[in-house]
């Protein structure tokens, strides 16, 4: 025997029909929020994922670029004005560029191609499965990454592929540099970027500055753009900002995704208030006969919006049992899906404040009972 | 002469829409001792529940006293009223109001919950109630398992466990046949004798009178001694 009674667990799995239907219905709506969210946060990872993993901590590019796969060419001699700036510790040259690779079996696709400094690495590959980021070094030597084997074919270390009528080398495989435009990447050196593609002689995309230790990063980004006033200069952490604002606003992924997500929690609302509602105007009676045995109304409320917050838990559980088969699905088709606990509890509050939100159209009914419905035969 | 428990003097109901008027009781004064049963008769729609609901602070009347255990409630804001009727009231439904999703025995410990009585209190009032009732065997039953005459019974002992010193019935034997009828009738006249419940009965039940103190006539919203 539970004491005090939990009537409103017992009224909810008294009607386990109903109880399903609600449950289904969150459940819906938390697997849709979780796995686009996922999904999302995966393809916003994968914008900055060259950014965030390189080591810098300014990043200069031409002025008004927004973001790092569709950066345009300045010249590279700006580099020296850079390190001419007061707790500037290096500078290196850093090139994206899109370029066009001839397929084995006829045909071509765009790949971007990434040029770093070899001698440090920095901007290279970050996690290799062959090869060394070094090895760059090799004449018209080129890190694939693995991502790019369902557009370029499985390449290994020692095959040639042509981009532009020259012949590279594959010299390494890497990992987890896939881009959101799904175009193959290709790191190479910096010389060879320049050299594949004949237009960026002379010209770097960006410059990746290292502050001095101890150097504050604002006053050195404050020193830069007042020499570099034909450039843009960003902290990392704002251009990494800016690149997934980019995508997010600027092309149709964040609305798309708002949208579905929006609709996932209105389906989620509109099926929870629904049920709740009807299985409130069943209950009418009980509520008054509760009443007259001296509940106050807030007793009657409580047992509303704990229905709701218990249906809410049950199907968040549910939900996420399912969530994890899915973006299980989805990592398998090579997909990033990105569900930090900071999105688990979010989605969780979303959950029990859609709940709670939903019920109070019934808290409102019930409020409205007529006393004299418990004396109707 | 037993002490007055509750009481109406001069209590109107009037229900007045836009274009209707309608007096549902109209200058009804009564009183119910300690220890009694007191029946309510009277046609349909003379009165009789809304005087019961008036009388359980239910509803407010429109004008009238209603003083219970010797206090004057009838300006109480609505939000005292819950506390008086958990201390001093219990029910019984002509449909019994039990709560479909809670056994028998779960039935009557939300009244005691509601009182704020605590589970070994509780759980022993329950049970002691149920058996009282003839229930015992009961306990566990939901109410769709239990026959109307159970289920009653499930009611009378919800009203039984808090020790509410009143008891209104509203048509407790109507949807029971007789034999069963008769024995919700003994049993409730039973509470009144030996626990010195103040028992008030709405009802069309002509064996009532048999088993009553006291039985009140309503015609037209007027209350009349028999």
């Amino acid at each position: 025997m539970t004491y005090p009674v939990p009537m409103a667990r017992r009224n909810l799995f008294h009607e386990r029909v109903r109880l399903a239907i609600t449950l289904v219905g969150i459940a819906f709506s938390v697997v849709l929020i979780l796995v686009q969210m996922g999904v999302y946060l995966g393809m916003m990872n994968n914008t900055s994922s060259i950014i965030d993993h390189t080591e810098a901590d300014l990043w200069v590019t031409a002025r008004n670029n927004s973001n790092f796969d569709f950066s345009l060419p300045f010249p590279e001699h700006r580099e020296n004005t850079a390190k001419g700036v007061e707790d500037v510790l290096w500078v290196k040259k850093f090139i994206l560029v899109w370029s066009l690779m001839k397929l084995d079996g006829g045909g071509s696709e765009n790949v971007e191609i990434v040029g770093f400094d070899p001698e440090t690495g920095i901007g290279g590959p970050w996690e290799m499965v062959a090869g060394d980021p070094r090895d760059v070094k090799y004449p018209k030597g080129v890190i694939v990454d693995e991502s790019s084997f369902a557009k370029l074919g499985v390449a290994k270390v020692g095959d040639d592929r042509e981009i532009y009528g020259s012949r590279v080398r594959v010299v390494g495989i890497c990992r987890g540099a896939k881009r959101i435009t799904t175009a193959p990447i290709l790191f190479t050196s910096y010389k060879t970027a320049q050299e594949l593609n004949p237009w960026m002689a002379g010209k770097t995309v960006f410059l990746l500055v290292k502050t001095a230790p101890g150097a504050d990063v604002a006053e050195v980004q404050q020193r830069l753009r007042a020499v570099m006033n034909l450039e843009d200069v960003y902290t990392q952490a704002d251009f990494a900002w800016a690149t997934k604002k980019y995508w997010t606003l600027s092309t149709g992924i964040g609305l798309g995704f708002g949208f579905t997500i929006l609709m996932a929690i209105f389906v989620g609302a509109v099926i929870v208030s629904q049920t709740i509602y009807s299985a409130t105007i069943e209950h009418l009676r009980e509520f008054g006969t509760l009443k007259a045995l001296g509940a106050e109304n807030r007793t009657v409320y409580g047992i509303i919006l704990q229905q709701a917050l218990l249906s809410g838990l049950m199907g968040y559980a549910i939900g996420l049992a399912i969530n994890l088969v899915i973006s299980d699905l989805y990592r398998r088709t090579g997909q990033l899906v990105v569900q930090p606990w900071q999105l688990f509890a979010a989605d969780l509050v979303v959950t029990l404040a859609t709940c709670v939100a939903a019920s109070l159209i019934s808290v409102r009914r019930a409020m409205q009972v007529d006393p004299m419905e418990v004396f109707r035969a | 002469m037993n002490t007055i428990r509750l009481a109406v003097d001069g209590v109107n109901k009037i229900y007045a829409g836009q274009a209707t008027r309608v007096v549902a009781v109209e200058d009804a004064s009564a009183a119910f001792a300690e220890g009694s049963v007191t029946a309510i008769m009277g046609p349909s729609g003379s009165g009789k529940t809304t005087l019961l609901s008036i009388l359980g602070l239910i509803l407010k009347p429109s004008n009238g006293r209603v003083t219970l255990m010797g206090r004057d409630v009838t300006d109480l804001d609505e939000a005292r009223l819950p506390e008086l009727r958990r201390q001093h009231i219990g029910f019984i439904f002509q449909s019994f109001n039990l709560f479909s999703a809670l056994s028998a025995l779960e039935n009557v410990l939300v009244a005691l919950q509601l009182k704020k009585v605590a589970r070994p209190e509780a759980e022993a009032a329950a049970r002691s109630a149920l058996s009282r009732v003839g229930l015992e065997q009961r306990m566990r039953f939901y109410p769709r398992d239990l026959s109307g005459g159970e289920k009653q019974r499930v009611s009378i002992a919800r009203a039984l466990a808090t020790n509410a010193p009143i008891i209104l019935a509203d048509e407790p034997t109507a949807n029971l046949d007789s034999h069963t009828g008769l024995a919700i009738i003994d049993l409730l006249a039973e509470l009144a004798r030996e626990q010195g419940r103040t028992v008030v009965v709405v009802t069309h039940d002509t064996r009532m009178q048999e088993h009553v103190d006291h039985t009140l006539r309503m015609e037209d919203g007027r209350v009349y001694e028999n």
